[in-house]
C-alpha cells in the first residue's frame, strides 16, 4: 500500500472541505457575525500549522506510523499508553460522523427512510473500501472525487453571485474585535482543520515521504480557502444575522440559487459534496483506527479489525438520541477541552521534542 | 477469491436497500401547490388557502384549445393554531399529498400582518421542503383567500401572476421573504413587504406599494406606488424605472426609461446631529418627449437631465420625510449605513435608533445621465418654428 503526494493533497482537501462548509459556518457566524471569515482564516492557519507539526514528527521516523514511533521515542509502555487518547478519539468519532451524515441525508432527501438503512449501507461500503483498497483505495478515491468536490463548490458559489451584496461584510473587525474573532475560530480549528493530525499515520505509506509536509499543507490550505470563500458567500447572501439561526447555511445557500429562472434546485450538489467528503473522512478514520489497533496489539491482519469496528460504530450511531445536542456536548466536553489540546497539539509536540532530542543525542554520542 | 465473492454478495444485497423506496413520491400522488395565503381567523387561529395545479388542465388551457376543460387550478383551505395544523386540516380534503417545494408566492392577509407576523414565520426556514426563495406579499383590503379565489386572465395559475407583476415593476420579485427575514434580524433596518391589491372593477390585481413593519413584525403603514419606487431605489433593489417629469415652463413633459440604477448612502455624524446624504444615480434613454425641445442639442439634454434630477430629488425627499415623520421606522437601512461607516458610534445609537431616525437630516442628490434619445430628434409632429433649438 503506497500513496502519492497528490493523493495526500486530495485526501486532506476532500476530508476537510465538505464538513467544514456544512457544519462550522453557522456556529462561527453566531459568534463573530460578519467577521466569521477572519476566524475561518485563523482556524485555517492553525490547521496548516498542525499538519506541519504532524508531518515533521513523522518525518523523524518515516518508516513507522505514530503507533510505532511513539514506542521508539518514549519506550515501549509509555509509547503504548500515550496512544490511548487517540484510540478513544478514533473509536468514538466514527459513529458520530455516520450519524451526523445519516441525519442530514434524512433531512435533505429521504424523510421516511429509516436511519439504520442509511447507516448500514455506509458501514458496508466502508468495510468494502477498507478490505479491497486500504489506504491506497482511499487515496485513489479522493483523487477522483476531490476535484469534483472542488468544482461543485466553485460552481455553487458562482451561481449565487448575483444575489450577493458585499456591503454586508462591513464593518470589518470593529464590531467583534480580536478576542471574539479568536473565540469563534476555536470550533472550526479544533473540530475540523486540526484533523490533519491524521498525517501522523499516513506519512509511513507515502512513496515519497519528503513531500508529506508540503502536500498536506496545500491540501488543508485549499480547503480553508474554499471554506473562507463559502463563509463570505453566506454572509454576502444572508447577511450577518440570519445564518446563525440556520443549521446548514451553505446548504440553504444552494437551495436559494435561481439563475434566469431555470437553474434551480441544485441543492442535490451539496448532498453529493457532503457524501464524498464524509465518506473519505470516515474511510480514513476507519483505516487509521483498524490499522492502529492492529499495530498496537500486534495483530497479523489489520483488515479484520474493521469487522469489529463497524458494528461498534453502527451501535454508537444508532443509539444517539438527538445528534445536534449530542454533537454539541461531544464538542464542548470532549473534543474542545481534551482532543484538540492533547491529541492534536500535545502528543505530537511531545513526540517531536523528545524524538528530536533523542536523535541529536544519538548523533553526538 | 472466496472473500471477493462474499463481498460481491454483500454488495448485491445492499442494492435492495439502496433503491430508496421509502421515499418514492409519484407525481400523481402529489398536489403541487404554487401559491398560498394566510389569514387571521377567530380564536387566534390562522386559515391557510392554497392554490393547487390541476395537472390535466394546465397544458390545454395554455394552448388555448380546450375551452370547455375549465380552470387549471383549484382552491382549498384549512384552519388551525399554526401552519402545520392548518395544512393537516387541508390534507383531509385532498386525495394527494400536499407538496410545497414549488411554492413561489406567500400572500398575507392585512389583518394578520397588522397583528404581527412573528408567530407564523418559523416554518419557512425550518421545513426542508420549503425554499427561502419566495415572494411574500400583503393583500391590502381583502383576505388572502379572496385574493386567491380571483382569477387572472394572463396566467393559468393566478398566484404566479402576482409574482410576475412584482417582478415587472422592477422590484426584484422572488426575494421579498428573505429580505424581510434579513431586515427582521438586523438592527439598522426595518422590514417591509410589497403590497398587492385586487383591482375593483375588472378582474385582476395590482402591486400597490409597500407595507412597513416595526420591529415586532407588525404592519404599521403603507407607501404608495411612486413612493415604493423611490424606496426601492434608495435600498438599491430597483432594476428599472420610468421617470416622467414636467418641464418647468409648462411646455409639456418627457419620459426617461432608467435601467442602470444605483445609490449611495453617505451618513455623517457631527457632534449630536446625524446627517445623511443619499445619492441616486441612473442611466437611461428618452422614451417619450412631449416638449418642444430638440434633443439633438447638447444644452437641451442637459436641461432635461436637470429637470429629471430635480423631480427625483423631490420625490425621494418626500418619501423620506413621510416615513420619518409619519412612521419613524428606518426602512431604508440608514442605520445599517451608519453601522458600516461609524461602527463605534453605532453601538451608542442603536438602542434608541427609532427615535434617532426621526432626527436624521436627510438630503438627496440625483445624478442622471441620458444615454440615448431614441429615433427622432425633435418631435415629428412639430412645425419647424415651434422647435426649441
Amino acid at each position: 500500500m503506497k500513496i502519492s503526494g497528490t493523493q495526500i493533497f486530495w485526501m486532506l482537501f476532500t476530508l476537510e472541505v465538505g464538513n467544514s462548509l456544512l457544519l462550522t459556518i453557522s456556529s462561527t457566524i453566531r459568534v463573530a457575525k460578519q467577521d466569521a471569515w477572519i476566524s475561518m482564516m485563523i482556524a485555517g492557519i492553525a490547521g496548516i500549522a498542525i499538519s506541519l507539526l504532524a508531518t515533521s514528527v513523522s518525518s523523524l521516523y518515516p518508516g513507522q506510523t505514530i503507533i510505532e514511533y511513539s514506542q521508539t521515542i518514549l519506550g515501549k509502555w509509555p509509547g503504548k499508553l500515550i496512544m490511548i487518547p487517540f484510540f478513544i478519539q478514533w473509536y468514538s468519532v466514527i459513529g458520530l460522523i455516520v450519524r451526523e451524515f445519516g441525519d442530514f441525508i434524512i433531512t435533505a432527501l429521504f424523510q421516511q427512510t429509516p436511519l439504520w438503512v442509511i447507516v448500514f449501507t455506509v458501514m458496508l461500503l466502508l468495510v468494502l473500501i477498507i478490505y479491497q483498497g486500504g489506504i491506497e483505495g482511499i487515496g485513489r478515491l479522493s483523487e477522483i472525487v476531490g476535484p469534483m468536490v472542488l468544482l461543485m463548490v466553485t460552481v455553487l458559489i458562482f451561481l449565487d453571485i448575483k444575489d450577493m451584496d458585499w456591503h454586508q461584510m462591513l464593518p470589518i473587525y470593529q464590531d467583534s474585535g480580536l478576542s471574539v474573532i479568536l473565540k469563534a475560530s476555536y470550533t472550526p480549528m479544533a473540530s475540523f482543520f486540526g484533523e490533519s493530525v491524521m498525517m501522523t499515520m499516513f506519512v509511513y505509506f507515502m512513496d515519497q515521504p519528503n513531500q508529506a509536509s508540503s502536500r498536506a499543507m496545500w491540501g488543508i490550505g485549499t480547503a480553508v480557502f474554499m471554506v473562507t470563500i463559502g463563509t463570505l458567500a453566506v454572509i454576502f447572501t444572508f447577511g450577518p444575522a440570519l445564518p446563525s439561526s440556520l443549521l446548514y447555511p451553505f446548504y440553504e445557500l444552494s437551495r436559494y440559487i435561481s439563475v434566469m429562472e431555470f437553474i434551480q434546485n441544485v441543492d442535490i450538489l451539496i448532498v453529493i459534496i457532503w457524501y464524498f467528503s464524509i465518506f473519505v473522512k470516515l474511510a480514513l478514520y476507519m483505516f487509521i483506527a483498524s490499522y492502529g489497533t492492529a499495530q498496537w496489539f500486534h495483530l497479523k491482519d489489520w483488515r479484520k479489525v474493521a469487522w469489529f469496528l463497524a458494528p461498534i460504530s453502527f451501535i454508537v450511531a444508532m443509539s444517539i438520541k438527538n445528534i445536534n445536542i449530542f454533537a454539541q456536548y461531544y464538542d464542548k466536553f470532549f473534543w474542545l477541552p481534551y482532543v484538540f489540546p492533547i491529541n492534536m497539539i500535545g502528543i505530537p509536540l511531545l513526540l517531536l521534542i523528545v524524538g528530536w532530542v533523542r536523535k541529536k543525542y544519538a548523533m553526538t554520542s | 477469491m472466496s472473500r471477493n465473492k462474499t463481498l460481491f454478495m454483500i454488495m448485491v444485497i445492499a442494492l435492495f436497500f439502496l433503491s430508496g423506496c421509502w421515499d418514492r413520491k409519484e407525481l400523481n400522488d402529489l398536489a403541487i401547490e404554487l401559491g398560498w395565503g394566510l389569514d387571521k381567523e377567530k380564536n387566534n387561529q390562522i386559515r391557510i388557502t392554497a392554490q393547487f395545479i390541476i395537472p390535466s388542465n394546465v397544458g390545454t388551457s395554455q394552448t388555448g384549445g380546450g375551452g370547455g376543460k375549465g380552470k387549471s387550478f383549484f382552491i382549498e383551505t384549512g384552519t388551525g393554531k399554526d401552519t402545520l395544523e392548518a395544512v393537516q386540516k387541508m390534507q383531509t380534503k385532498l386525495s394527494r399529498e400536499v407538496f410545497r417545494g414549488h411554492r413561489r408566492v406567500i400572500l398575507l392577509g392585512e389583518k394578520l400582518a397588522k397583528q404581527g407576523l412573528a408567530p407564523i414565520l418559523d416554518t419557512y426556514s425550518r421545513d426542508p421542503e420549503i425554499r427561502l426563495r419566495a415572494d411574500a406579499l400583503i393583500v391590502k383590503g381583502h383576505t388572502a383567500k379572496q385574493f386567491l379565489e380571483a382569477s387572472y386572465p394572463l396566467e393559468s395559475i393566478p398566484a404566479l401572476g402576482a409574482l410576475k407583476e412584482h417582478m415587472q415593476i422592477g422590484g426584484m420579485g422572488d426575494t421579498s421573504l428573505l429580505n424581510f427575514l434579513k431586515a427582521a434580524t438586523s438592527e439598522g433596518i426595518n422590514p417591509t413587504l410589497p403590497v398587492i391589491n385586487l383591482t375593483g372593477s375588472s378582474k385582476g390585481f395590482e402591486v400597490t406599494g409597500i407595507g412597513i413593519f416595526n420591529k415586532n413584525l407588525q404592519l404599521i403603514g403603507f407607501l404608495n406606488p411612486s413612493e415604493q419606487k423611490m424606496f426601492l431605489w434608495i435600498i438599491d433593489r430597483l432594476n428599472q424605472h420610468i421617470l416622467t417629469a414636467n418641464m418647468p415652463q409648462g411646455t409639456g413633459n418627457a419620459g426617461l426609461f432608467l435601467t442602470k440604477l444605483n445609490r449611495k448612502i453617505k451618513p455623517s455624524i457631527q457632534g449630536r446631529t446625524i446627517k445623511c446624504d443619499i445619492v441616486l444615480s441612473g442611466e437611461g434613454v428618452i422614451r417619450e418627449n412631449n416638449t418642444k425641445l430638440d434633443l439633438t442639442q447638447a444644452k437641451n439634454l442637459t436641461l432635461l437631465e436637470h429637470v429629471f434630477e430635480k423631480a427625483t430629488e423631490n420625490q425621494a425627499s418626500q418619501t423620506l420625510k413621510r416615513v420619518q415623520t409619519q412612521y419613524g421606522t428606518d426602512i431604508f437601512g440608514i442605520g445599517e449605513a451608519i453601522h458600516q461607516k461609524y461602527p463605534s458610534q453605532w453601538k451608542g445609537l442603536k438602542k434608541n435608533w427609532d427615535k434617532q431616525f426621526r432626527e436624521v437630516q436627510m438630503s438627496v442628490h440625483a445624478s442622471l445621465v441620458i444615454r440615448r434619445v431614441g429615433l427622432t430628434g425633435p418631435s415629428m409632429q412639430l412645425n419647424n418654428s415651434d422647435i426649441k433649438k
